[in-house]
């Protein structure tokens, strides 16, 4: 008998994470988490293949993003755990691979969110320039970021995504009123597609290349797994907030390349560092140029909260099943949240953030991701393989099955050549940490977990067993 | 010093007293509840009266 069963039998108290959440905390969380890659940084992805390489990329990753928001919805409406992909790959595929997507989904939303506390710190020192102060520390404010939101964490997770809502719903709001506002109805009057859109200046491989910043539009939407041991009803509200997110990341996309594509020069574009904000700027209504800055901001802040909640819950998780230290599978008696792994990510995220490196942390962030990516469709086929459909209850069932698995792996291995053009020494950097890591999670760590313990969903033997 | 000078030494001063202020209730948490409990919840479904009550 486990520990947990020896436990429960004795009639002994346990805290939990409290589940509170509805469909609509899901979609911020996801929807929170990746809407400041359309104020900043999809736009890399315009110096790599032009204007429209840039738009070629934005559909075929969405198209990548879709079949991983279809993929996961299944998964995690059966794998009701904060651990996410993390407690996916424990189940279904076996616990170095588990391990690996654990440490993928950790340092993935920790370096998101140190980027997105550099955006809120450089943001203030544009502002602070243009008020006439110059010399201004970005660093205070990239500590306050993190810390306000670490606080927002460590009190409790409903508060965390009402707010959440609030300010993704906002920024979002800014893209429509920016795309009302540049009269699309009424082509020449403000946009300039006619004199602006160029042929691919690096040709087809320029579109490839493309690809790695095109993911810059829906990186994270996966995070809404991390919320699945909090949710009410996880079979309904994470397939609906999943799916819903990334349709309102599809609609976000398109008009974010349709409007800063209108007004902005590819050259210019290709390197802006706040690209929806310079397309209000070039409106010339102060009033766009103010709401642009507020949604930068917000997506900003949401963009770091939802990373500060997800990678704190995939720590938790691993911390609870021994795969790092048991210290970190503490919760909060009274507000019920993973307190001690949202403490210790602090000053992992602040020290990525206080390189300045803005690009090299996306990278790395992004390269973690996709690594996730790659991961999902070989778990897809193993979880239909060994639980087909009528053996255990599905939330969601995705359709044309292994078709999205196929797409979702085809498009990330051409990704992964497209982050090798630009990004060939960080990719191999990065692999190299992966294997130490499994080296030293297989041969030291591994003697430490409780075997018996990590299989808990209450599923049967899988096919062939 | 300025408007901006101040703001920034103001963003040390709330950062400095919110993670210090979370930190101190980490502490005092370890010291009030038992390591057994605040370890104790675990992956996948729960019984209602198995959680403990604020």
């Amino acid at each position: 008998m486990t520990d947990s069963a020896t436990a429960a039998a004795a009639g002994q108290p346990r805290i939990s994470l409290l589940r509170v959440l509805g469909p609509g905390h899901v979609w911020a969380l996801g929807v929170g988490i990746v809407l400041v890659g359309e104020f900043m940084g999809w736009n890399f992805s315009v110096g790599k293949g032009g204007a429209l390489g840039s738009l070629i990329a934005c559909w075929v990753i969405g198209l990548l993003y879709t079949c991983v928001a279809m993929i996961d919805s299944e998964v995690t409406s059966t794998v009701a755990a904060a651990g996410g992909q993390y407690a996916q790959a424990k189940h279904i595929m076996g616990p170095l691979m588990a391990f690996n997507v654990g440490l993928y989904l950790v340092m993935a939303y920790t370096m998101l969110e140190a980027a997105d506390a550099l955006v809120v710190g450089d943001l203030l020192v544009v502002v602070a320039e243009e008020m006439g102060h110059s010399g201004l520390s970005s660093q205070p404010f990239v500590v306050l970021t993190i810390a306000i939101l670490a606080w927002l964490n460590y009190r409790g997770v409903f508060m965390t995504l009402s707010v959440n809502f609030l300010i993704t719903a906002a920024a979002f709001l800014s893209i429509i009123i920016l795309f009302v506002g540049v009269q699309p109805w009424n082509p020449g009057a403000v946009l300039k597609h006619h004199e602006l859109l160029t042929d691919l200046p690096y040709g087809w491989i320029g579109v490839i290349a493309a690809f790695q910043f095109g993911i810059w539009y829906y990186l994270g939407i996966e995070g809404t797994c991390q919320a699945a041991e909090e949710v009410r009803s996880p079979a309904r509200s994470l397939p609906l907030g999943t799916m819903s997110g990334i349709i309102t990341l599809l609609i976000a996309a398109s008009l974010t390349w349709y409007v800063a594509s209108g007004l902005l020069p590819w050259e210019y574009l290709g390197q802006a560092a706040v690209p929806l904000y310079d397309t209000a700027r070039m409106t010339g209504s102060t009033l766009l140029q103010i709401f642009l800055f507020i949604g930068t901001m917000f997506a900003a802040i949401a963009s770091a909260n939802g990373c500060i909640n997800d990678a704190a819950r995939a720590w938790f998780s691993m911390g609870r099943d021994r795969y790092m230290l048991v210290f970190f599978g503490a919760v909060h008696p009274r507000y019920r949240t993973p307190y001690r792994s949202i403490l210790f990510l602090i000053p992992i995220a602040i020290s990525f953030a206080f390189t300045g490196l803005l690009d090299q942390v996306i990278t790395f962030s992004i390269l973690s991701g996709l690594l996730g990516y790659t991961f999902m469709p070989i778990n897809m086929w193993m979880f239909r393989r060994k639980w087909p459909l009528d053996s255990i209850r599905r939330g969601y069932v995705h359709p044309f099955h292994p078709l999205p698995a196929i797409v979702l792996m085809l498009l990330c291995i051409t990704t992964f050549f497209a982050t090798y053009l630009g990004y060939g020494v960080q990719l191999l950097a990065m692999m190299a940490f992966y294997i130490l890591a499994s080296l030293w999670f297989a041969y030291h760590r591994y003697k430490y977990v409780r075997r018996g313990d990590q299989f808990t969903m209450p599923w049967p033997k899988p096919l062939g067993y | 010093m300025d408007f901006w000078d101040i703001l920034e030494y103001a963003a040390w001063a709330i950062s400095i007293w919110l993670l210090a202020s979370m930190l101190i209730d980490a502490y005092r948490v370890s010291q009030d509840y038992s390591e057994d409990l605040l370890l104790s919840s675990r992956e996948g479904e729960l019984d209602e009266e198995d959680l403990v009550n604020d």
